[in-house]
Order: structure tokens, then C-alpha cells, then sequence
């Protein structure tokens, strides 16, 4: 709250002498409700001990930024009174937990509060906020960012990670610092600013540091790692490399082992008008860095491993999504897009979209150190490990394919086929379960019956023995535009082992759209399920009753 | 200029890599001997919420036993099993380890997920949980602290009619500001049940049919959240001695030869746990 005063403070003071404080000013901002009111529901297992009086839960921002030049400042506002279900209950609280200003000119920059910031592709350092996760690992402390000469930027960070509500004490969690320098040759390089070859090189390390009073190991209280990162473009082809290297981290996302960890991360694409391709490779072994050791949760990540599997976003193609695994992934990903030109047989009048996509996980090989050490056992080195060869373990397999036609003027549609593996073992911590082996198949069909008016019809299956079994899904969602919408959906488990969960999930929703205003309401069931965002997850409890949001921002 | 920028960097982030470094050689253990049976400090209370179709919980429990080893009688630990993966399901996890205080304290200080714990209920940054990978932390941080009061705690216990007689006696050793209350618990220790696991190194993934549940809450004594320690609105009296006294039936399920009482005195503002004392009740 102190902490607020002065920060408000600070800009009326300000006001004071600045004449143009307002006139000259430019304020954003953007809020957000989001309210779930359940009700017990005796078929979903919903019992009042269950909801244990939390008959509502509202989670809410607000997001207010002021910039008055080069000089910018700004404030997120939130309360989770009570959090809504599935999110973690250290959530709940309201507060301040994200204030800052910043200073920016051409050649320096300077933040200081609270920063979200990334080094590259983000394996050794990223922090951001995911809203729908309810993930926050911003870095309260100093960002210096330096320009000196043209196509050098230089960045510097430290600060302690948010964690929730629970205030930064001495010791009570780690502190991070590092640097990041990006050089674009091209612009560096006497000679090759014409050139059609584009190189970008980029170098970070990253350090943490917490005390070490840990009375069963000798921890290290400083722990670090580095960088390198290259982008290469060169026509239509861009290929992009990082490698990361971390020294001993023992934590209790690795079971206190002491082997470095390592990532790779390498992408090569081609694209040219109508045909795109992507192959995508990832290394990762022992790479969660965290500035607590003592986490083992989603929380105070200092880095983050990017998925390399395509984002689904029908409800049963996301059923089954992939959560990174910062112990230990081998993976692949290869993308192809080719639009069949229009005039052709298969093209019609207005062209046909193909994607085709391909990824796959697998574990990494673990050998143990010696005859006498289990592989990963706590307080050793853990393990070794080939770092080209891969597991026969397969943690994650989708095959899908896509094609989207538009037929004339008043419909399109989208059909999709995938084949999906998915060991939910690993993935959601359910040891012993058989592995998911799963077709899914949907189709997308709109039809624009006025230039205002459009119905949006969704029909999909998801066919497995494992699991929950089959299911199906149908969706009507009818658009008025530019202010309305009304959606009808069921999701019907009908293929659940257990026949009494058989269940239908349906839900009503409708919106209504003004300007930049968004107010939504759902009624209606949610089956339990994880929600993932860039291979960061979250489980998500079945639970029924009504849904509203409510967005804006001006 | 360029090449000067670009060397002083490399340069730069060489120095802060290597400076803020530390590599650890073997052995990664740490030779730690506690010396046991120092009267004069504090003991601390670990609170390990579980669950036994909890899979991940095992890790915590073997670093329970871990720190145990440690600090010896100057930690007590108990284990509480309630929450969702403390739930009956069909065999063979089918045992009901929950207990009303278990469920009550598990509900009002907000554990979900598991395995949770708490080290002697004290808050750090606004929080009373903690992972298993801090609890040595947290336990080390109090360990030297002197004690600022003391339980004695004595039993009697009658085999045929399986009673329990259990006589408190807390002394504060300085002035002590607000109230307090005093908490009994009945433990019961090496109980063998099937557990869910998902660490290999801990044993078989996925169930460990022989889990040994080690100091396991089986009953509040005196409710769940105990009485106070001084009666009415009396202040606390250093060096005075507040005595309590509670009588049980044992149930037949539990093995008294592996059953203790531990008693511990909080503060009703924080619910931060004062001191704790353990004693096995056929002692």
C-alpha cells in the first residue's frame, strides 16, 4: 500500500510542475472480470463440501499505463476473491503486484518495478503473465537496456520473481540477474547492409542467487548459465539456432540431482507465396531454473522451454495438449502449409488451404553414473546422457492434417483430421495409466446468411479405448454482427468407462460486443480438463453453473 | 567502436558466467550432526500434507525422514493426510487415514495440492506453505533459536483397557504478548499401506504396495484447534507451570506400540507454532 502512495505520489507530484502532464499524456488501459458462480451438480461428483461455500469465484485486472514522452509508468490492479476453480488457491488476495516507470531514449533505457523481459527464444530467461493460466513471474527490480551504436542492443536485468502475494524478503526466495546482447551484423558490419543474407547473433547469461541453509545438501547459492543464438536469413529461408547451458541446480523440480543441464533449440523454414514449411528440433536435460529450489509447482520460473506442437484450438483437438517437460524432451516439428491456387480442379474459385503438421516428444536417454546410483537419485550427479540420442519413450505424437475451402460466397468450412498419442503417465502425473491413442476428426462449416448474419456449426469426434473414452461435440454459435453472439454447445462423454459418466457438457453462452466493451455469459457445465499455453498447463476441475466476463479497454 | 562494444560485452558476460558460479564437487551431502539433547531450543514442528493416492507426495516423505535424521528429537513431524488425494477409492486405497482435525486444518490453512507442508505454522512472506524442497531451509532457520516455552508431556497408558491418561505441563520462559493455546495429537508411526508413487528412486512406480506412512496423525485430542493454555483472560506468567490433563480410549485399529502424543503451543493471532514436544505413549 506504501508502496502505491509514493508510486501515486510520484505522478501527482509530478503533475505539479509538468503543464502537460495531461494534455500531452497518453493513458491506456484495460480491465477484466472474469466470475464463475457454481452450483453442485450430483452427475460431475459436484457436492456443496466440495464447493465448501465458495459459491463464487471472481478473478479481475485492471491495467493502466501513462506515457508522457519518453518517460512511461504504469500499474496492474488484481483481485482473485476467491479465485476461480482450478486456479491455485495462493492466488487468492488483491493487490498491486505489478507497478512501474520507465525512462527511454535511443540509446539507453531504463525500467525499474516490475518487467516482464526475455533473452532470445526465452531458455535461459523469460517472465510474462499469462491471465488464463493465472501465471505471473515478473521480475521486481532494474532493467537497463543500452544502444550504444546501431544494430548493438545490450540488455541488463536483476530483481526477485513475484510469487503469488508473498512479498520478497532477505532469503526467502533467490535473486536474478543477467545480460543479453543482441548484434544484427548487418547493420554492424561495414559492407553487408545490403546484403541478402541477414545474420543476428546474440549472447545472454543468467544467474541466480539464494542462500544455501539447506542442512542435507551442499547447494550452490550462485547458480549460472549462458546462451548463444544465431538467426539466419537468406531469401526465403530462415534458420534459427540457440543452445543453453546451465551448471549444477538442485532443485526439487529435479529431484536434487547436480548434472548441468542443456537445451537446443534449432528451426529451419521456407516460405514463398501459397507454400510455407517448417522443421523444428528441441533438446532439453535438466534445464528447469527456477529462483527458488524449493518449487516444484508452476511458479518463479526463470526460464522457459517453447513448445514446438501446434496450438489446437477446438475444443477436442485441445483435449489432450502437450505440457513441456524441463527434465528431460527430445521433440520435432514439422509444419507445411500449401494453398492449392484457385482456377485449379482442386482449387475451385477461391483456392484450398492444406496444413499438415507432425510433432513428436520422446524422453531422453538417462544412464546411471555408476553401478551403484539409481539414475536420478537425489544428492548425486543423477545421471549422464547421449545428447543425440533419444528415448524410445514417447511422451507425445500428433499427426494432423487440415483444409480449409471456401466454397462460395456464402460458406466455408474447415475439416481436420488428427492422430494423437499422448502418455498420460508423464503428462498429467497419472503413473501406471495406459498412454491415450486417439483419432480425432472435425469439421468447421460457416455460413454467412446476410453480410451481418452468420451461423458457425461445429461437429467433432475423439475415438480411444484409454481414458475417458470417446467422445463427441457439436457447437451452433450465431453471429449478429458487429454486437451479438449466441452459442449452443455439448460436449457428450458417451464413451466413459464408467457409464454413470457418461456425461453431456453442454453450455449456453451469449455476448454482446460495443466497442472496445466484451461481456460474455456461459451457462452450463465444464468437464475437467488441462488448459495449456505455450506448454505451460494447468489442471482444470469439472464444475457447472454460470460463467461471466467482462473486458474493456480504452 | 563496434569491435570494442562487441569485445567488452563478450568480455563482460564471460566475467558475470564464471563470477556467479558455483560449481559443487562431491560428496553433495552435507556431514551434518546435530548436537541431541540441547534442552534449551527450540523444537520445530513439520506438518507433511498428504495423501496416499498422491503420487508425488513420496519424495516429501523421504525428505522428512531425511531431515529427522538430522535434527533428531528436535524436530517433530506430522504426517496429515486429508484433501483430495487423501480420499477413500476403491482398494487398495481404500483406507480412511483422515481425521477431523487433519480436515480442518487442511481446509482453513488453504492446502490443494500435494504434498504441501508447514514448519511450526510460521508465515515467510505471507505464507504458510512450503514446498518439501524448503522445508530444510525453513527448519534450519529456527533450529538455533532458544525456546521460549516448554511442554513436558506425560502418559499413562493401560493395555487392557486400551486408556490413555495424558498429563501437559507448559512453562513460558519469558513475557509473552497475546494468548495461546495448547494442541494434542495422537501419532501413529511405520503405518504399512499401499501408496501411489511416481518416483522410481523412491520405490515402485506406480504404487508401493508396503509404504511405510511414518508419523501419522490419528486424532486430535483436544479438537482441532486445542484450548488455551492460560484459562480465562489471565496474562502468561513466566516460569509458571500450566497444566492440562486428557484421558482417551485408543482405538483398536491403532498399534500403541508405535503411538505417541505431541503437544504443541501456538499463538491464536498467526497460529505460529511456539514449541512442540513428542513422547511415544508407552514410554
Amino acid at each position: 500500500m506504501r508502496k502505491l502512495f509514493l508510486f501515486l505520489l510520484l505522478i501527482c507530484s509530478s503533475s505539479l510542475f509538468a503543464q502537460d502532464f495531461i494534455n500531452s499524456a497518453q493513458i491506456n488501459g484495460s480491465f477484466q472480470v472474469d466470475g464463475q458462480f457454481y452450483r453442485p451438480d450430483d452427475a460431475l461428483g459436484i457436492t456443496d463440501s466440495l464447493i465448501a461455500g465458495r459459491k463464487i469465484g471472481l478473478n479481475g485486472y485492471g491495467n493502466i499505463t501513462y506515457t508522457l514522452g519518453k518517460f512511461s509508468a504504469g500499474m496492474r490492479y488484481e483481485a482473485f476473491l476467491t479465485p476461480i476453480a482450478g486456479f491455485d488457491p495462493q492466488q487468492e488476495g488483491n493487490g498491486f503486484p505489478y507497478l512501474w516507470a520507465a525512462y527511454n531514449t535511443e540509446k539507453i533505457g531504463v525500467t525499474v518495478g516490475n518487467f516482464y523481459e526475455q533473452f532470445g527464444n526465452g531458455l535461459l530467461l523469460r517472465t510474462y503473465e499469462e491471465w488464463t493460466l493465472g501465471y505471473d513471474n515478473s521480475l521486481n527490480g532494474m532493467r537497463v537496456v543500452l544502444r550504444p551504436t546501431k544494430g548493438v542492443t545490450i540488455k541488463g536485468v536483476y530483481g526477485s520473481q513475484r510469487y503469488y502475494w508473498q512479498k520478497f524478503e532477505r532469503n526467502s526466495r533467490g535473486i536474478v540477474r543477467g545480460v543479453d546482447a543482441e548484434f544484427d551484423l548487418n547493420e554492424t558490419v561495414k559492407g553487408w547492409e545490403s546484403s541478402r543474407v541477414r545474420l543476428i547473433l546474440g549472447a545472454s547469461g543468467v544467474s541466480k542467487y539464494q542462500r544455501d541453509a539447506d542442512p542435507i545438501y551442499n547447494l550452490p547459492e550462485n547458480v549460472s548459465g549462458f546462451a548463444g543464438r544465431a538467426n539466419l536469413m537468406a531469401g526465403k529461408f530462415n534458420f534459427m539456432t540457440e543452445y543453453a547451458y546451465k551448471i549444477n541446480d538442485p532443485s526439487a523440480a529435479n529431484n536434487f540431482i547436480y548434472k548441468e543441464g542443456q537445451s537446443l533449440l534449432t528451426s529451419l523454414s521456407y516460405s514463398q507465396k501459397g507454400f510455407g514449411a517448417v522443421l523444428q528440433l528441441k533438446r532439453v536435460d535438466n534445464m528447469s531454473f527456477k529462483s527458488d529450489r524449493g518449487i516444484s509447482g508452476n511458479a518463479l520460473d526463470i526460464n522457459f522451454i517453447p513448445p514446438i506442437n501446434r496450438t489446437h484450438s477446438y475444443s477436442l483437438t485441445a483435449r489432450y495438449p502437450y505440457a513441456s517437460q524441463p527434465n528431460g524432451e527430445m521433440g520435432l516439428q514439422f509444419q507445411l502449409n500449401y494453398k492449392i491456387p484457385k482456377g485449379t480442379a482442386l482449387g475451385g474459385k477461391y483456392g484450398t488451404g492444406i496444413a499438415l503438421n507432425f510433432s513428436q516428444v520422446n524422453d531422453i536417454v538417462r544412464k546411471a553414473v555408476n553401478d551403484t546410483t539409481a539414475i536420478g537419485q537425489e544428492g548425486t550427479l543423477g545421471y549422464t546422457s547421449d545428447f543425440f540420442a533419444a528415448s524410445d519413450h514417447v511422451f507425445f505424437r500428433d499427426f494432423n492434417v487440415q483444409i480449409d475451402k471456401k466454397i462460395n460466397s456464402k460458406w466455408k468450412a474447415v475439416v481436420q483430421y488428427m492422430n494423437l498419442y499422448y502418455d498420460i503417465a508423464t503428462l498429467e502425473g497419472h503413473p501406471g495409466e495406459e498412454a491415450v491413442k486417439a483419432h480425432i476428426a472435425l469439421t468447421d462449416i460457416t455460413w454467412k446468411i446476410t453480410s451481418l448474419k452468420s451461423l458457425r456449426m461445429e461437429l467433432q469426434g475423439l475415438w480411444t479405448e484409454q481414458d475417458e473414452g470417446n467422445w463427441a461435440a457439436v457447437m451452433a454459435e450465431y453471429t449478429i454482427a458487429p454486437k451479438w453472439f449466441f452459442a449452443l454447445a455439448d460436449q457428450y462423454n458417451y464413451g466413459h468407462p464408467d457409464k454413470d459418466m457418461q456425461n453431456h457438457y453442454y453450455t449456453f453462452s451469449t455476448g454482446y460486443i460495443h466497442d472496445a466493451t466484451r461481456i460474455a455469459l456461459t451457462y452450463g457445465r465444464q468437464s475437467e480438463g488441462v488448459v495449456c499455453v505455450g506448454g505451460v498447463c494447468r489442471q482444470v476441475p469439472a464444475s457447472s453453473g454460470l460463467t461471466v466476463t467482462i473486458t474493456t479497454s480504452f | 567502436m563496434k569491435k570494442t562494444v562487441f569485445f567488452i560485452f563478450a568480455l563482460f558476460i564471460s566475467l558475470f558466467t564464471i563470477q556467479s558460479c558455483d560449481k559443487i564437487e562431491p560428496p553433495y551431502k552435507e556431514n551434518n550432526t546435530i548436537t541431541p539433547g540441547e534442552t534449551n531450543k527450540r523444537k520445530v514442528l513439520l506438518e507433511d500434507y498428504t495423501g496416499h493416492t498422491c503420487v508425488n507426495c513420496p519424495p516429501a516423505g523421504v525428505k522428512a525422514t531425511e531431515l529427522k535424521e538430522v535434527y533428531g528429537d528436535q524436530l517433530v513431524i506430522i504426517t496429515v493426510h486429508a484433501g483430495y488425494f487423501a480420499t477413500p477409492v476403491a482398494a487398495p486405497f481404500d483406507t480412511d487415514f483422515r481425521t477431523e482435525a487433519g480436515n480442518d486444518w487442511n481446509s482453513f490453512f488453504g492446502i490443494i495440492s500435494n504434498p504441501k507442508g508447514m514448519v511450526s505454522r510460521l508465515s515467510e512472506g505471507g505464507s504458510q506453505l512450503v514446498d518439501y524442497g524448503e522445508w530444510g531451509t525453513r527448519i534450519g532457520n529456527l533450529i538455533d533459536e532458544d525456546e521460549l516455552a516448554n511442554i513436558a508431556i506425560e502418559t499413562t497408558y493401560t493395555e487392557s483397557s486400551r486408556s490413555l491418561q495424558i498429563k501437559t505441563s507448559t512453562k513460558f520462559l519469558q513475557e509473552m504478548q497475546g494468548s495461546y493455546n495448547i494442541q494434542l495429537c495422537l501419532t501413529e508411526d511405520s503405518i504399512v499401506a499401499p501408496q501411489r508413487n511416481n518416483t522410481a528412486t523412491v520405490g515402485p512406480v506406480p504404487t508401493i504396495e508396503n509404504y511405510v506412512h511414518r508419523h501419522v496423525l490419528r486424532q486430535g485430542i483436544n479438537g482441532s484447534w486445542g484450548e488455551p493454555v492460560v484459562s480465562g483472560n489471565n496474562a502468561i506468567v513466566p516460569g509458571q507451570l500450566y497444566e492440562h490433563n486428557f484421558s482417551i480410549t485408543l482405538n483398536s485399529d491403532f498399534n500403541a506400540n508405535h503411538c505417541s502424543v505431541v503437544a504443541f503451543v501456538y499463538s491464536t493471532a498467526d497460529y505460529g507454532v511456539l514449541q512442540v514436544e513428542e513422547k511415544h505413549i508407552s514410554e
